[in-house]
């Protein structure tokens, strides 16, 4: 073999052995690292709503109502939009910035309380990534509910 | 130039262009690596703060006992009490750290007027309504933090038997 094909292999060994190197490199570069949040925000949510329906919804010792009364109270008597304006008021309080939504009802199709943050529209899958907890309101048999945090991907 | 001579310039060229290859190798290293543990840094300190609201609120010193994720008023009072004692003090020094932990009432709403903390007056008789504040641990002064992390929780108020909505927060102090 003459020395100027030597070379010409020599080079290319070089740039094989740098491309390994660098394919390498991306490999690390671009894993995508497991998200601690989502497990995170789905606790949350189920803490959230946990604590929501069983709050006292009145500070004076004759009134022992829960939200949780009023939420079984108001889809019993097919009027909710008090209800729903006041949960939404304190989801907002806790949630801020927090996109989310909050469904609640007999039918989840056609639910009696519907709250949605920024808009129905901005907060279904697809669009935006929609992290959910399902649930029965305890104590209840009929009313279930859904909410979700929803998060721009 | 002679042969000799050429095939000397030719190695050293060689041996100058590795050089630089490690050299730009290892500073490209030291940025991701130093950027690496930062992000690991501020992950970390999130975790525990994760962790800390979550114990915090199950903490025998805290929590009503009658559900998860309840603090009873009454033994917040009492810990400021415990916090009074020096070696007390430092014991919970190590377990928060440089950390401030409040807790706030969301609902039933308070008169926005009422923006302070709680004392043990605003319960001598039920509940005064005329606070919405706790403090758990730190100073009352809002601090300086690097982070914010916050959890709903049941505020027990054991003279009215009742458990309203409240947040907790944990400042991670700079």
């Amino acid at each position: 073999m003459k020395k100027g094909q030597m070379e010409i292999i020599g080079l290319f060994v070089v740039i094989i052995l740098l491309s390994m190197a660098f394919l390498i490199a991306l490999k690390f570069i671009l894993e995508e690292k497991p998200s601690q949040e989502d497990a995170r925000d789905s606790i949350r949510a189920e803490t959230l709503m946990n604590t929501l329906f069983f709050t006292h919804s009145d500070f004076s010792e004759s009134n022992n109502n829960k939200l949780i009364d009023e939420i079984n109270r108001c889809i019993g008597q097919n009027n909710c939009g008090d209800v729903q304006l006041k949960i939404q008021n304190i989801l907002d309080k806790i949630l801020k910035n927090e996109n989310y939504y909050l469904v609640i009802g007999d039918n989840i199709e056609r639910p009696s309380i519907e709250i949605y943050r920024p808009s129905q529209e901005e907060c279904n899958e697809g669009s935006l990534d929609v992290i959910t907890v399902n649930g029965k309101i305890p104590l209840s048999f009929l009313i279930i509910y859904r909410f979700g945090f929803c998060k721009k991907i | 130039m002679k042969k000799g001579q050429i095939h000397f310039i030719e190695t050293i060229f060689v041996l100058l262009i590795l050089v630089i290859i490690i050299f730009i190798g290892i500073i490209i290293t030291y940025f991701s690596l130093n950027r690496e543990l930062s992000e690991k840094k501020e992950t970390l300190t999130t975790t525990d703060a994760i962790i800390l609201t979550d114990s915090v609120i199950s903490m025998p010193e805290f929590t009503c006992g009658k559900s998860s994720n309840c603090i009873d008023t009454l033994k917040i009072f009492a810990f400021q009490q415990i916090l009074q004692d020096p070696i007390k003090r430092k014991y919970y020094s190590t377990l928060f750290g440089k950390k401030r932990i409040t807790l706030q009432i969301i609902y039933p709403e308070i008169n926005a007027h009422f923006d302070r903390f709680c004392s043990l007056n605003d319960f001598h008789d039920g509940f005064s309504q005329e606070c919405r504040y706790f403090l758990l641990y730190g100073g009352e002064e809002t601090p300086d933090f690097s982070q914010k992390l916050e959890s709903s929780a049941h505020v027990y108020i054991p003279s009215l038997d009742k458990r309203v909505l409240g947040i907790l927060t944990i400042e991670v102090l700079q």
